[in-house]
């Protein structure tokens, strides 16, 4: 894909997909977009502050709709992360705002509500109770699940720049940490119930 | 759950390790048996969570380094001037002219940089530490993090009177750290935030050891102390995984940089 040219939805769509160029992508969503979801939030009773942090927030929803398959392309960018935007901000003012504030805002905008995006919401939200766990796990272990999930390095890669005797030592250590982390998801049972609803809500397989 | 497929199989599965004829077995067994759908489901939850904890890093650094861009420009203001005479300079006048221009830029930035003292700088940065939504989920909540939650910061010292730091888990160490910072007290706060790091290392542990990094970077610029703020930066700053690695700028970082060599 180009660099320096604005891409088209598709473009922008497969590179958050995949995992070469999703912060390339990620930046041309800011450049296309940010202007307009700042200036929701500014005009619904926001500062710039607020804006900055909705919008973080609302990167982040999307591409995880975009990489769990919740969003193909069927509608624009602009009005699926307008949506999010949109979503968050309301969310937000429900918890901080005044009561009039909220049903002024939320009312008008509530018709409106994307389905969709409300799930993954509640599964992002999920997401952070797991992390508050993984957080919670030596920091090698971390390290190994960040490198091999994130950075998406390989095994031989992980062993060498970590020092494992290994690639298989890295890999029966990874499933150790991965183990033991899903062992406290389970051992909560709140946690579990919730990690569960999320699972229910997205029903998903692949 | 039947254990014909064991969870290092479910893993090697999300892995995309296996071949494609395991996978198709596999697959199958999936359509055929929701108890090992559910495995595979938490299994794969849980790989997008630690991604996700990736990503969150990535847009924020990205985010960062967009508005500051988006400010830069906009501080751009083109200034019209008359129109000079239609005269032919040559070439060593403009090389002087870009010198001296760089000459007045340096200066002024450094003389930028050295106006923020170390409150500017808490100033900029401080955030208020926010327990995360699940510990009422993952914990019991207790008497420090409920009065911390209600902002009610000077009754947590008086809960606390006549123990020592030592009593406290790291999360109540951080709790009052951040109590501290709140009510303008950074050396209080350092007593707490010391404590938990000094904790962390003798336990090998690292609980809460970033928001701890970042609060007494905050609680060293408060105090002037720039040279122990620069080093805490520098360890914010050079850890990749840092929850507050974008939280300083490198002009921030220069900054305090400059005050030590005051």
């Amino acid at each position: 894909m180009k660099k320096g040219t604005v891409w088209t939805d598709q473009e922008l769509l497969d590179a958050l997909a995949g995992s070469n160029q999703v912060n390339e992508a990620i930046l041309q969503l800011y450049q296309g977009y940010y202007a307009v979801m700042e200036n929701y939030i500014v005009q619904n009773s926001g500062t710039a502050a607020d804006a900055a942090d909705t919008i973080q927030e609302t990167m982040l929803v999307f591409l995880n709709m975009v990489q769990t398959g919740k969003f193909r392309g069927d509608s624009s960018i602009n009005s699926v992360l307008y949506g999010i935007n949109r979503n968050i901000w309301l969310t937000t003012l429900r918890k901080q705002k005044s009561r009039a504030n909220r049903d002024r805002a939320y009312t008008s905008e509530q018709e409106r509500e994307v389905k969709d995006i409300s799930k993954t919401m509640e599964e992002m939200e999920g997401y952070q109770l797991v992390l508050s766990l993984f957080e919670r796990l030596g920091s090698k272990c971390k390290r190994l699940l960040h490198l091999f999930y994130y950075e998406s390095m390989s095994m031989k890669e992980i062993s060498e720049a970590e020092g494992y005797t290994n690639e298989q030592v890295a890999r029966n250590t990874k499933y150790k940490c991965m183990k033991q982390l899903i062992d406290r998801i389970e051992g909560n049972p709140q946690l579990y119930q919730l990690v569960k609803n999320a699972l229910e809500n997205g029903k998903e397989i692949r | 759950m039947e254990k014909k497929y064991d969870d290092p199989y479910l893993v090697e599965y999300l892995d995309g390790n296996l071949t494609s004829d395991e996978k198709e077995l596999f697959e199958k067994e999936l359509e055929r048996d929701p108890s090992l759908r559910d495995r595979v489901n938490l299994y794969r939850y849980t790989l997008r969570a630690i991604k996700s904890k990736g990503y969150e890093t990535s847009i924020k650094e990205i985010q960062h380094d967009f508005l500051k861009q988006r400010i830069e420009n906009k501080d751009f203001t083109s200034i019209s001037t008359p129109k000079l005479e239609n005269k032919v300079r040559p070439l060593h006048f403009w090389g002087r002219i870009a010198a001296s221009v760089a000459l007045l830029g340096t200066l002024g930035y450094g003389f930028f940089l050295l106006q923020n003292d170390g409150n500017q700088l808490f100033e900029a940065n401080y955030l208020s530490y926010e327990i995360t939504a699940d510990r009422g989920v993952a914990e019991q909540e207790n008497l420090l993090e409920s009065l911390y939650l209600k902002g009610d910061f000077k009754n947590m010292f008086q809960a606390i009177e006549g123990s020592e730091p030592e009593a406290y888990s790291s999360m109540e160490l951080l709790l009052l750290g951040a109590a501290a910072l709140e009510l303008n007290q950074p050396s209080e706060a350092l007593r707490y935030l010391q404590t938990l790091e000094a904790e962390n290392a003798s336990n090998q542990a690292d609980n809460f050891q970033d928001e701890a990094d970042f609060y007494m970077a905050l609680a060293y610029l408060k105090q002037e102390a720039y040279e122990d703020a620069l080093r805490m930066i520098k360890k914010i700053k050079g850890d990749d995984q840092h929850k507050y690695r974008s939280s300083f700028s490198w002009t921030e970082e220069l900054s305090v940089r400059l005050k030590t060599l005051r």
